[in-house]
């Protein structure tokens, strides 16, 4: 029943928040961005898009790199794809279950 | 194949799934309501028991699942309302969540498309876009549909 993956746990927590899905919006574009670059976007503190970005970094969506003084984040796509590959497999799950519910019903008397 | 549809739009508590089955709608309704019947095409071939079912306008159920390391998932609710051959209201709690309360409610509403076809419409309704969130965040299956949208809207922007 529970399909438990901390993985996925993460990519979930990271995919439940509004800003954290706008952040990584931004970033589907191809861009590299610095924290202080997204903080502007956003009405939040450079410590609070710190803290979102340190979620997206544990759910390996973003990774980070020093690049003089500034933080850059850049993202890894192919975590959102891994993800939507599982979903895929769990749809079907789904579509599995029904299906058994079809020869349930079907087989009754 | 059943053809299922999700929908869980963005910034709402509810998440809406409809399929339609090649069975007529009383056989359909019986598969779902009744405990046998259910236990056979609702486990995904963990282990898979039934404390109580009690299918019945104020009646309750209590299952547990345990995964392949041995840890156990519970889920109870009360049974709001069985319409026979109409709709079935429940809620449905998830008993590992550190905080008590966090309880949705379901409506699975039945509909006969032909003599063998049987359309079934399931509405969960959270507490709030938080609570449908975090059933993301702990992993339930509802919750695992709940973000399709979110990821696929990431994917395809």
């Amino acid at each position: 029943m529970v399909e438990y993956n901390a993985q996925l746990d993460n990519i979930f927590i990271s995919l439940a928040d509004p800003t954290r899905r706008g952040i990584l919006g931004r970033l589907m574009q191809g861009e590299v961005l610095s924290i202080g670059e997204i903080a502007k976007h956003y009405n939040l503190t450079f410590a609070a898009i710190s803290k979102h970005i340190k979620v997206l970094e544990k759910a390996k969506l973003v990774t980070k790199q020093k690049r003089g003084l500034h933080q850059m984040v850049t993202i890894c796509p192919e975590t959102l794809h891994d993800a939507d590959k599982y979903l895929k497999q769990y749809e079907a799950l789904w579509k599995k279950r029904f299906d058994r519910l079809e020869i349930v019903a079907n087989s009754q008397e | 194949m059943a053809e299922v549809s999700v929908n869980a739009t963005p910034n709402t508590q509810n998440i809406d799934l409809v399929v339609t089955l090649k069975a007529p709608l009383e056989k359909v309704f019986k598969a779902y309501t009744e405990k046998d019947q259910l236990a056979q095409w609702w486990s995904q071939g963990d282990p898979f028991d039934f404390d109580y079912y009690v299918p019945e306008t104020g009646g309750k159920w209590r299952y547990v699942t345990r995964d392949a390391d041995g840890n156990e998932f519970a889920f109870h609710g009360c049974i709001h309302e069985v319409a026979e051959n109409e709709r079935l209201i429940q809620t449905f709690e998830f008993e590992g969540l550190p905080e008590k309360g966090h309880v949705a409610l379901e409506r699975a509403d039945f509909r006969a498309v032909s003599d063998n076809e049987t359309e079934i419409k399931i509405t969960s309704t959270f507490q709030s876009v938080e609570d449908r969130d975090g059933m993301i965040a702990s992993g339930m299956e509802k919750g695992f549909r709940a973000s399709i949208d979110a990821l696929s809207e990431l994917i395809e922007a």
